[in-house]
Protein backbone atom coordinates (compact mmCIF):
# COMPACT_ATOMS: atom_id res chain seq x y z
CA UNK A 1 0.00 0.00 0.00
CA UNK A 2 1.42 3.37 -1.00
CA UNK A 3 -0.07 5.13 2.05
CA UNK A 4 1.52 2.63 4.42
CA UNK A 5 4.94 3.05 2.87
CA UNK A 6 4.53 6.82 3.07
CA UNK A 7 3.67 6.38 6.76
CA UNK A 8 6.85 4.37 7.27
CA UNK A 9 8.96 6.90 5.39
CA UNK A 10 7.65 9.89 7.32
CA UNK A 11 7.94 7.98 10.57
CA UNK A 12 11.61 7.26 9.95
CA UNK A 13 12.43 10.83 9.04
CA UNK A 14 10.56 12.20 12.05
CA UNK A 15 12.39 9.86 14.38
CA UNK A 16 15.50 11.98 13.74
CA UNK A 17 14.39 14.77 16.05
CA UNK A 18 15.86 13.29 19.21
CA UNK A 19 17.13 16.38 21.02
CA UNK A 20 13.72 18.00 20.66
CA UNK A 21 12.27 14.88 22.25
CA UNK A 22 14.64 15.14 25.19
CA UNK A 23 13.43 18.68 25.89
CA UNK A 24 9.87 17.45 25.51
CA UNK A 25 10.39 14.68 28.04
CA UNK A 26 11.82 17.08 30.61
CA UNK A 27 8.97 19.54 30.10
CA UNK A 28 6.31 16.86 30.36
CA UNK A 29 7.88 15.36 33.43
CA UNK A 30 8.12 18.64 35.32
CA UNK A 31 4.65 19.59 34.29
CA UNK A 32 3.32 16.29 35.58
CA UNK A 33 5.09 16.80 38.90
CA UNK A 34 3.57 20.26 39.13
CA UNK A 35 0.05 18.98 38.52
CA UNK A 36 0.57 16.22 41.08
CA UNK A 37 1.46 18.94 43.61
CA UNK A 38 -1.71 20.87 42.87
CA UNK A 39 -4.05 17.88 42.94
CA UNK A 40 -2.42 16.47 46.07
CA UNK A 41 -3.13 19.79 47.74
CA UNK A 42 -6.80 19.60 46.78
CA UNK A 43 -7.25 15.97 47.80
CA UNK A 44 -5.67 16.67 51.19
CA UNK A 45 -8.75 18.76 52.00
CA UNK A 46 -11.57 16.64 50.64
CA UNK A 47 -12.13 13.90 48.11
CA UNK A 48 -14.79 13.66 45.41
CA UNK A 49 -16.76 10.72 44.04
CA UNK A 50 -16.27 11.19 40.28
CA UNK A 51 -12.58 10.23 40.40
CA UNK A 52 -10.33 9.16 43.27
CA UNK A 53 -6.82 10.32 44.04
CA UNK A 54 -4.90 7.32 42.62
CA UNK A 55 -6.94 7.36 39.41
CA UNK A 56 -6.31 11.08 38.98
CA UNK A 57 -2.55 10.81 39.52
CA UNK A 58 -2.43 7.95 37.03
CA UNK A 59 -4.43 10.13 34.64
CA UNK A 60 -1.90 12.95 35.02
CA UNK A 61 1.11 10.75 34.23
CA UNK A 62 -0.54 9.04 31.26
CA UNK A 63 -1.56 12.45 30.00
CA UNK A 64 2.06 13.64 30.18
CA UNK A 65 3.49 10.45 28.67
CA UNK A 66 1.16 10.48 25.67
CA UNK A 67 1.01 14.24 25.35
CA UNK A 68 2.51 14.23 21.86
CA UNK A 69 -0.12 11.73 20.73
CA UNK A 70 -3.19 13.60 21.98
CA UNK A 71 -1.94 17.13 21.31
CA UNK A 72 -4.65 18.98 19.37
CA UNK A 73 -2.81 22.22 18.69
CA UNK A 74 -0.40 20.57 16.25
CA UNK A 75 0.25 22.83 13.28
CA UNK A 76 1.75 21.38 10.14
CA UNK A 77 3.88 23.97 8.38
CA UNK A 78 4.07 22.00 5.14
CA UNK A 79 0.31 21.84 4.69
CA UNK A 80 -0.07 25.55 5.34
CA UNK A 81 2.84 26.36 3.07
CA UNK A 82 1.63 24.18 0.20
CA UNK A 83 -1.62 26.15 0.16
CA UNK A 84 0.01 29.55 0.47
CA UNK A 85 2.76 29.03 -2.06
CA UNK A 86 0.64 27.04 -4.51
CA UNK A 87 2.65 23.82 -4.50
CA UNK A 88 -0.68 22.16 -3.74
CA UNK A 89 -1.15 22.24 -7.52
CA UNK A 90 1.55 19.59 -7.91
CA UNK A 91 0.11 17.55 -5.08
CA UNK A 92 -3.25 17.54 -6.83
CA UNK A 93 -1.69 16.12 -9.98
CA UNK A 94 -0.27 13.11 -8.19
CA UNK A 95 -2.07 9.80 -8.26
CA UNK A 96 -3.20 9.67 -4.68
CA UNK A 97 -5.97 11.00 -2.48
CA UNK A 98 -4.62 14.23 -1.02
CA UNK A 99 -6.79 13.94 2.06
CA UNK A 100 -5.44 10.55 3.05
CA UNK A 101 -1.94 11.71 2.17
CA UNK A 102 -2.09 14.64 4.61
CA UNK A 103 -3.84 12.54 7.20
CA UNK A 104 -1.05 9.97 7.11
CA UNK A 105 1.48 12.77 7.31
CA UNK A 106 -0.05 14.12 10.55
CA UNK A 107 -0.40 10.64 11.95
CA UNK A 108 3.21 9.64 11.33
CA UNK A 109 4.49 12.83 12.89
CA UNK A 110 2.45 12.07 15.99
CA UNK A 111 3.59 8.46 16.23
CA UNK A 112 7.24 9.39 15.84
CA UNK A 113 7.01 12.10 18.50
CA UNK A 114 5.22 9.75 20.87
CA UNK A 115 7.60 6.83 20.33
CA UNK A 116 10.51 9.07 21.26
CA UNK A 117 8.87 10.43 24.39
CA UNK A 118 6.49 8.13 26.19
CA UNK A 119 8.72 5.37 27.56
CA UNK A 120 11.04 7.39 29.86
CA UNK A 121 8.09 9.23 31.40
CA UNK A 122 6.16 6.01 32.00
CA UNK A 123 9.15 4.26 33.56
CA UNK A 124 10.06 7.13 35.89
CA UNK A 125 6.42 7.70 36.86
CA UNK A 126 5.97 4.00 37.69
CA UNK A 127 8.85 4.07 40.15
CA UNK A 128 8.00 7.29 41.94
CA UNK A 129 7.29 7.01 45.69
CA UNK A 130 3.96 5.52 46.56
CA UNK A 131 1.04 7.94 46.41
CA UNK A 132 2.59 10.09 43.64
CA UNK A 133 3.25 7.30 41.16
CA UNK A 134 1.63 5.93 38.04
CA UNK A 135 -0.37 2.84 39.03
CA UNK A 136 -0.44 -0.33 36.99
CA UNK A 137 -3.57 -0.88 34.86
CA UNK A 138 -6.55 -2.09 36.86
CA UNK A 139 -6.77 -5.37 34.91
CA UNK A 140 -5.39 -7.02 31.80
CA UNK A 141 -8.69 -6.42 30.01
CA UNK A 142 -8.59 -2.74 30.94
CA UNK A 143 -5.06 -2.54 29.59
CA UNK A 144 -6.05 -4.08 26.25
CA UNK A 145 -9.04 -1.77 25.97
CA UNK A 146 -6.75 1.14 26.86
CA UNK A 147 -4.41 0.27 23.99
CA UNK A 148 -7.28 -0.03 21.52
CA UNK A 149 -8.93 3.23 22.54
CA UNK A 150 -5.57 5.04 22.64
CA UNK A 151 -4.96 3.99 19.02
CA UNK A 152 -8.47 5.02 17.98
CA UNK A 153 -7.98 8.26 19.92
CA UNK A 154 -4.97 9.09 17.76
CA UNK A 155 -7.13 8.60 14.66
CA UNK A 156 -9.76 10.94 16.13
CA UNK A 157 -7.29 13.69 16.98
CA UNK A 158 -5.69 13.65 13.52
CA UNK A 159 -9.09 13.91 11.84
CA UNK A 160 -9.97 16.90 14.05
CA UNK A 161 -6.56 18.42 13.52
CA UNK A 162 -6.88 18.20 9.74
CA UNK A 163 -10.33 19.85 9.84
CA UNK A 164 -8.86 22.69 11.90
CA UNK A 165 -6.17 23.12 9.23
CA UNK A 166 -8.80 23.34 6.46
CA UNK A 167 -10.96 25.81 8.38
CA UNK A 168 -8.07 28.22 8.50
CA UNK A 169 -7.80 28.20 4.71
CA UNK A 170 -11.11 30.01 4.55
CA UNK A 171 -10.03 32.75 6.92
CA UNK A 172 -6.36 33.17 6.03
CA UNK A 173 -5.78 34.71 9.51
CA UNK A 174 -4.76 31.34 10.74
CA UNK A 175 -3.21 32.22 14.10
CA UNK A 176 -6.26 33.59 15.87
CA UNK A 177 -9.02 31.26 14.63
CA UNK A 178 -6.86 28.16 14.93
CA UNK A 179 -6.04 29.01 18.51
CA UNK A 180 -9.62 29.88 19.54
CA UNK A 181 -11.01 26.64 18.10
CA UNK A 182 -8.29 24.62 19.77
CA UNK A 183 -8.75 26.27 23.15
CA UNK A 184 -12.39 25.23 23.21
CA UNK A 185 -11.57 21.75 21.96
CA UNK A 186 -8.90 21.37 24.64
CA UNK A 187 -11.31 22.32 27.39
CA UNK A 188 -13.81 19.68 26.24
CA UNK A 189 -11.04 17.13 25.73
CA UNK A 190 -9.99 17.35 29.37
CA UNK A 191 -6.65 19.10 28.78
CA UNK A 192 -7.26 21.95 31.20
CA UNK A 193 -8.86 19.71 33.78
CA UNK A 194 -9.62 15.97 33.55
CA UNK A 195 -13.26 15.65 32.48
CA UNK A 196 -14.48 14.25 35.83
CA UNK A 197 -13.30 17.47 37.48
CA UNK A 198 -15.23 19.78 35.15
CA UNK A 199 -18.57 21.31 36.18
CA UNK A 200 -21.52 19.00 35.50
CA UNK A 201 -22.86 21.00 32.55
CA UNK A 202 -19.55 20.79 30.73
CA UNK A 203 -19.32 17.07 31.38
CA UNK A 204 -22.70 16.71 29.67
CA UNK A 205 -21.64 18.86 26.72
CA UNK A 206 -18.43 16.87 26.33
CA UNK A 207 -20.43 13.61 26.10
CA UNK A 208 -21.90 14.78 22.79
CA UNK A 209 -18.61 15.82 21.23
CA UNK A 210 -15.64 13.79 20.01
CA UNK A 211 -12.93 15.63 21.96
CA UNK A 212 -13.09 13.55 25.13
CA UNK A 213 -12.50 10.42 23.01
CA UNK A 214 -8.93 11.51 22.29
CA UNK A 215 -7.16 11.08 25.62
CA UNK A 216 -9.66 11.29 28.43
CA UNK A 217 -11.36 8.00 27.53
CA UNK A 218 -8.26 5.76 27.32
CA UNK A 219 -6.73 7.21 30.50
CA UNK A 220 -9.87 6.58 32.47
CA UNK A 221 -10.22 3.04 31.09
CA UNK A 222 -6.65 2.33 32.22
CA UNK A 223 -7.24 3.43 35.80
CA UNK A 224 -10.64 1.76 36.11
CA UNK A 225 -12.51 5.04 36.41
CA UNK A 226 -14.73 3.76 33.57
CA UNK A 227 -16.19 0.24 33.77
CA UNK A 228 -15.81 -2.34 31.00
CA UNK A 229 -19.30 -2.02 29.53
CA UNK A 230 -19.10 1.76 29.24
CA UNK A 231 -15.60 1.42 27.84
CA UNK A 232 -16.79 -0.92 25.08
CA UNK A 233 -19.64 1.42 24.21
CA UNK A 234 -17.27 4.38 24.05
CA UNK A 235 -14.88 2.50 21.78
CA UNK A 236 -17.80 1.94 19.42
CA UNK A 237 -18.50 5.64 19.61
CA UNK A 238 -14.88 6.35 18.72
CA UNK A 239 -15.20 4.32 15.52
CA UNK A 240 -18.41 6.12 14.53
CA UNK A 241 -16.84 9.52 15.21
CA UNK A 242 -13.74 8.66 13.17
CA UNK A 243 -15.92 7.85 10.15
CA UNK A 244 -18.02 10.99 10.61
CA UNK A 245 -14.98 13.24 11.05
CA UNK A 246 -13.23 11.76 8.04
CA UNK A 247 -16.28 12.42 5.86
CA UNK A 248 -16.66 15.99 7.16
CA UNK A 249 -12.97 16.62 6.64
CA UNK A 250 -13.11 15.30 3.10
CA UNK A 251 -16.07 17.55 2.24
CA UNK A 252 -14.43 20.64 3.74
CA UNK A 253 -11.23 19.94 1.88
CA UNK A 254 -13.07 19.71 -1.43
CA UNK A 255 -14.71 23.04 -0.72
CA UNK A 256 -11.46 24.63 0.40
CA UNK A 257 -9.61 23.45 -2.67
CA UNK A 258 -12.29 24.80 -4.97
CA UNK A 259 -11.46 28.22 -3.59
CA UNK A 260 -7.79 27.80 -4.27
CA UNK A 261 -6.76 29.71 -7.32
CA UNK A 262 -3.49 28.43 -8.61
CA UNK A 263 -1.51 31.38 -9.80
CA UNK A 264 0.37 30.81 -13.06
CA UNK A 265 4.11 30.26 -13.11
CA UNK B 1 13.18 56.82 23.46
CA UNK B 2 10.77 54.61 25.40
CA UNK B 3 7.85 56.35 23.73
CA UNK B 4 9.42 55.75 20.33
CA UNK B 5 9.76 52.02 21.04
CA UNK B 6 6.11 51.88 22.15
CA UNK B 7 4.74 53.61 19.08
CA UNK B 8 6.84 51.68 16.57
CA UNK B 9 5.71 48.32 17.91
CA UNK B 10 2.10 49.48 18.01
CA UNK B 11 2.31 50.44 14.34
CA UNK B 12 3.69 47.03 13.48
CA UNK B 13 0.88 45.31 15.37
CA UNK B 14 -1.83 47.38 13.70
CA UNK B 15 -0.53 46.59 10.23
CA UNK B 16 -2.67 43.42 10.23
CA UNK B 17 -5.79 44.52 12.06
CA UNK B 18 -8.08 41.49 11.86
CA UNK B 19 -5.28 39.12 12.69
CA UNK B 20 -4.24 41.34 15.59
CA UNK B 21 -7.74 41.42 17.08
CA UNK B 22 -8.25 37.68 16.64
CA UNK B 23 -4.96 36.98 18.36
CA UNK B 24 -5.94 39.23 21.27
CA UNK B 25 -9.21 37.33 21.56
CA UNK B 26 -7.47 33.96 21.43
CA UNK B 27 -4.95 34.99 24.09
CA UNK B 28 -7.65 36.29 26.39
CA UNK B 29 -9.71 33.15 25.92
CA UNK B 30 -6.83 30.88 26.85
CA UNK B 31 -6.24 32.91 30.01
CA UNK B 32 -9.94 32.84 30.82
CA UNK B 33 -10.00 29.05 30.50
CA UNK B 34 -7.05 28.64 32.85
CA UNK B 35 -8.74 30.82 35.45
CA UNK B 36 -11.93 28.90 34.86
CA UNK B 37 -10.10 25.66 35.63
CA UNK B 38 -8.93 27.06 38.96
CA UNK B 39 -12.44 28.12 39.92
CA UNK B 40 -13.89 24.80 38.75
CA UNK B 41 -11.48 22.90 40.99
CA UNK B 42 -12.47 24.95 44.02
CA UNK B 43 -16.10 24.47 43.17
CA UNK B 44 -15.75 20.71 42.58
CA UNK B 45 -13.94 20.14 45.87
CA UNK B 46 -16.44 22.44 47.61
CA UNK B 47 -13.63 24.49 49.08
CA UNK B 48 -15.38 27.77 48.48
CA UNK B 49 -16.80 27.69 52.00
CA UNK B 50 -13.27 27.66 53.38
CA UNK B 51 -11.73 30.04 50.91
CA UNK B 52 -13.21 33.44 50.33
CA UNK B 53 -13.94 33.62 46.61
CA UNK B 54 -12.96 37.28 46.29
CA UNK B 55 -9.63 36.69 47.95
CA UNK B 56 -9.07 33.79 45.62
CA UNK B 57 -9.82 35.96 42.58
CA UNK B 58 -7.63 38.78 43.85
CA UNK B 59 -4.74 36.45 44.50
CA UNK B 60 -4.68 34.84 41.04
CA UNK B 61 -5.59 37.97 39.11
CA UNK B 62 -2.63 39.83 40.62
CA UNK B 63 -0.45 36.99 39.37
CA UNK B 64 -2.04 37.09 35.92
CA UNK B 65 -1.84 40.87 35.63
CA UNK B 66 1.84 40.87 36.51
CA UNK B 67 2.46 37.96 34.17
CA UNK B 68 0.65 39.53 31.21
CA UNK B 69 2.38 42.87 31.75
CA UNK B 70 5.70 41.05 31.71
CA UNK B 71 4.73 39.15 28.58
CA UNK B 72 3.82 42.44 26.93
CA UNK B 73 6.76 44.62 27.93
CA UNK B 74 9.49 42.10 28.69
CA UNK B 75 9.00 40.14 25.51
CA UNK B 76 12.61 40.85 24.55
CA UNK B 77 13.79 38.70 27.45
CA UNK B 78 11.11 36.10 26.90
CA UNK B 79 12.34 35.59 23.33
CA UNK B 80 15.94 36.31 24.15
CA UNK B 81 17.21 33.20 22.36
CA UNK B 82 16.14 34.72 19.04
CA UNK B 83 18.18 37.85 19.69
CA UNK B 84 21.26 35.72 20.27
CA UNK B 85 20.69 33.25 17.44
CA UNK B 86 20.26 35.81 14.71
CA UNK B 87 23.11 37.91 16.06
CA UNK B 88 21.04 40.99 16.81
CA UNK B 89 22.29 40.99 20.36
CA UNK B 90 25.74 42.01 19.10
CA UNK B 91 24.09 44.98 17.46
CA UNK B 92 22.53 46.05 20.76
CA UNK B 93 25.84 45.69 22.58
CA UNK B 94 27.68 48.17 20.38
CA UNK B 95 25.05 50.88 20.78
CA UNK B 96 25.81 53.47 23.47
CA UNK B 97 22.58 52.91 25.37
CA UNK B 98 21.56 50.85 28.37
CA UNK B 99 21.45 47.21 27.33
CA UNK B 100 18.38 46.38 29.43
CA UNK B 101 16.40 49.25 27.96
CA UNK B 102 17.30 48.08 24.47
CA UNK B 103 16.23 44.51 25.12
CA UNK B 104 12.95 45.76 26.55
CA UNK B 105 12.52 47.85 23.42
CA UNK B 106 13.40 45.06 21.00
CA UNK B 107 9.86 43.74 21.14
CA UNK B 108 6.61 44.83 22.74
CA UNK B 109 3.80 42.37 22.43
CA UNK B 110 0.53 44.26 22.16
CA UNK B 111 -1.31 40.99 21.59
CA UNK B 112 -1.36 40.59 25.37
CA UNK B 113 -3.48 43.73 25.77
CA UNK B 114 -6.69 41.73 26.17
CA UNK B 115 -5.19 39.74 29.01
CA UNK B 116 -3.97 42.89 30.74
CA UNK B 117 -7.38 44.55 30.53
CA UNK B 118 -9.27 41.48 31.70
CA UNK B 119 -6.87 40.85 34.58
CA UNK B 120 -7.04 44.53 35.60
CA UNK B 121 -10.79 44.33 35.72
CA UNK B 122 -10.62 41.23 37.96
CA UNK B 123 -8.04 42.83 40.23
CA UNK B 124 -10.03 46.01 40.76
CA UNK B 125 -13.44 44.39 41.19
CA UNK B 126 -12.19 41.78 43.66
CA UNK B 127 -10.08 44.35 45.50
CA UNK B 128 -13.17 46.42 46.22
CA UNK B 129 -14.92 43.38 47.65
CA UNK B 130 -11.99 42.15 49.73
CA UNK B 131 -11.31 45.43 51.52
CA UNK B 132 -14.34 46.53 53.44
CA UNK B 133 -13.17 50.09 53.72
CA UNK B 134 -10.85 51.57 51.14
CA UNK B 135 -7.93 53.53 52.52
CA UNK B 136 -5.02 55.22 50.80
CA UNK B 137 -2.63 52.72 52.35
CA UNK B 138 -4.56 49.82 50.88
CA UNK B 139 -4.60 51.36 47.41
CA UNK B 140 -0.87 51.94 47.63
CA UNK B 141 -0.44 48.32 48.70
CA UNK B 142 -2.48 47.12 45.72
CA UNK B 143 -0.34 49.14 43.33
CA UNK B 144 2.76 47.74 45.00
CA UNK B 145 1.37 44.22 44.61
CA UNK B 146 0.78 44.67 40.88
CA UNK B 147 4.17 46.28 40.38
CA UNK B 148 5.96 43.56 42.30
CA UNK B 149 4.11 40.84 40.40
CA UNK B 150 5.27 42.48 37.17
CA UNK B 151 8.83 42.76 38.46
CA UNK B 152 8.80 39.17 39.67
CA UNK B 153 7.84 37.67 36.33
CA UNK B 154 10.19 39.99 34.46
CA UNK B 155 12.96 38.81 36.78
CA UNK B 156 12.11 35.20 35.96
CA UNK B 157 12.26 36.09 32.26
CA UNK B 158 15.65 37.76 32.78
CA UNK B 159 16.97 34.70 34.63
CA UNK B 160 15.77 32.42 31.85
CA UNK B 161 17.32 34.74 29.27
CA UNK B 162 20.63 34.47 31.12
CA UNK B 163 20.49 30.71 30.49
CA UNK B 164 20.56 31.40 26.76
CA UNK B 165 24.13 32.68 27.04
CA UNK B 166 25.10 29.13 27.93
CA UNK B 167 22.77 27.17 25.68
CA UNK B 168 22.55 29.58 22.71
CA UNK B 169 19.33 27.93 21.62
CA UNK B 170 16.04 28.60 23.31
CA UNK B 171 15.05 25.66 25.44
CA UNK B 172 11.47 24.54 25.73
CA UNK B 173 12.28 23.36 29.24
CA UNK B 174 12.75 26.92 30.42
CA UNK B 175 9.08 27.63 29.79
CA UNK B 176 8.35 25.45 32.79
CA UNK B 177 9.97 28.06 34.97
CA UNK B 178 7.72 30.87 33.79
CA UNK B 179 4.50 29.01 33.11
CA UNK B 180 5.00 26.69 36.06
CA UNK B 181 5.49 29.58 38.46
CA UNK B 182 2.35 31.18 37.12
CA UNK B 183 0.29 28.00 37.35
CA UNK B 184 1.32 27.19 40.90
CA UNK B 185 0.96 30.79 42.02
CA UNK B 186 -2.65 30.88 40.86
CA UNK B 187 -3.71 28.85 43.88
CA UNK B 188 -3.75 30.35 47.37
CA UNK B 189 -0.53 29.39 49.09
CA UNK B 190 -2.16 27.78 52.11
CA UNK B 191 -3.51 24.84 50.13
CA UNK B 192 0.04 23.59 49.58
CA UNK B 193 2.19 21.66 52.01
CA UNK B 194 5.12 23.25 53.81
CA UNK B 195 7.82 22.37 51.28
CA UNK B 196 6.16 24.14 48.39
CA UNK B 197 5.26 27.08 50.57
CA UNK B 198 8.87 27.50 51.62
CA UNK B 199 10.04 27.31 47.99
CA UNK B 200 7.58 30.04 47.12
CA UNK B 201 8.77 32.26 49.91
CA UNK B 202 12.51 31.86 49.65
CA UNK B 203 13.44 30.66 46.16
CA UNK B 204 10.78 32.39 44.07
CA UNK B 205 9.17 34.94 46.38
CA UNK B 206 5.61 34.53 45.15
CA UNK B 207 4.01 34.70 48.59
CA UNK B 208 5.14 38.30 48.93
CA UNK B 209 3.10 39.51 45.97
CA UNK B 210 -0.29 38.12 46.96
CA UNK B 211 -0.50 35.87 50.01
CA UNK B 212 0.94 38.16 52.69
CA UNK B 213 -0.36 41.49 51.33
CA UNK B 214 -3.89 40.11 51.15
CA UNK B 215 -3.70 39.37 54.88
CA UNK B 216 -3.38 43.11 55.36
CA UNK B 217 -6.07 44.00 52.85
CA UNK B 218 -8.72 41.84 54.49
CA UNK B 219 -7.87 43.20 57.97
CA UNK B 220 -6.50 39.88 59.25
CA UNK B 221 -3.52 41.85 60.44
CA UNK B 222 -2.74 45.49 61.07
CA UNK B 223 0.99 45.06 61.14
CA UNK B 224 2.43 47.73 58.84
CA UNK B 225 5.34 45.42 58.05
CA UNK B 226 3.04 43.57 55.65
CA UNK B 227 2.94 46.73 53.55
CA UNK B 228 6.62 46.31 52.79
CA UNK B 229 6.27 42.72 51.57
CA UNK B 230 6.14 43.47 47.86
CA UNK B 231 9.45 45.26 48.17
CA UNK B 232 11.13 41.92 48.86
CA UNK B 233 10.84 41.32 45.12
CA UNK B 234 13.50 43.96 44.52
CA UNK B 235 16.07 41.55 45.95
CA UNK B 236 14.98 38.91 43.46
CA UNK B 237 15.25 41.43 40.62
CA UNK B 238 18.76 42.44 41.71
CA UNK B 239 19.89 38.81 41.75
CA UNK B 240 18.56 38.14 38.28
CA UNK B 241 20.13 41.33 36.91
CA UNK B 242 23.50 40.34 38.39
CA UNK B 243 23.23 36.86 36.87
CA UNK B 244 22.35 38.36 33.50
CA UNK B 245 25.25 40.85 33.65
CA UNK B 246 27.72 38.12 34.42
CA UNK B 247 26.24 36.25 31.48
CA UNK B 248 27.05 39.18 29.19
CA UNK B 249 30.65 39.19 30.43
CA UNK B 250 31.13 35.61 29.32
CA UNK B 251 29.24 36.08 26.10
CA UNK B 252 30.84 35.06 22.83
CA UNK B 253 28.95 36.03 19.76
CA UNK B 254 27.42 33.27 17.64
CA UNK B 255 29.31 34.99 14.83
CA UNK B 256 28.45 34.69 11.19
Amino acid sequence: MKYLSYLKLELLSNLQYRSAALAGIATQFFWGALLVCVYTAFYSHTSIDSINYDQLITYVWLNQAFFALIYIRNKDKDIFASIRTGTVAYELCRPYDLYIWWYVKLLSKKYAATLLRFLPIIVVALFLPKPYNLSLPISLLAFILFLISMFLGSLVVCAINLIAHFLTFFTMHDKGIFSILNSIAELLAGFDLPIPLLPTILIMVSEYLPFRLIGDLPFRIYSGNIDTLYALKSIGLQIIWIIVLLIIGHLIMKKALKKVVIQGG
Amino acid sequence: MIRKYLSIHLKVALEYKVSFILTILAQTLSMFLEIFAVEALFYKFSLLDIYNINQLILSYSVVWLGFSLSEMFSRGFDNFANLIINGNFDLLLIRPRNIFLQIFGSDICYEKLGRVIFASYLVISSFIKVVESISILKIILLILMILSSFILFTSVFILCAAFCFKTVQGLEVINIFTNGTRTLAQYPMDIYNKVIRIIFTIVIPITFINYYPIQYLNNTTNNLLYLLCPLAIIVFLLISVIVFKSGIKHYYSTGS
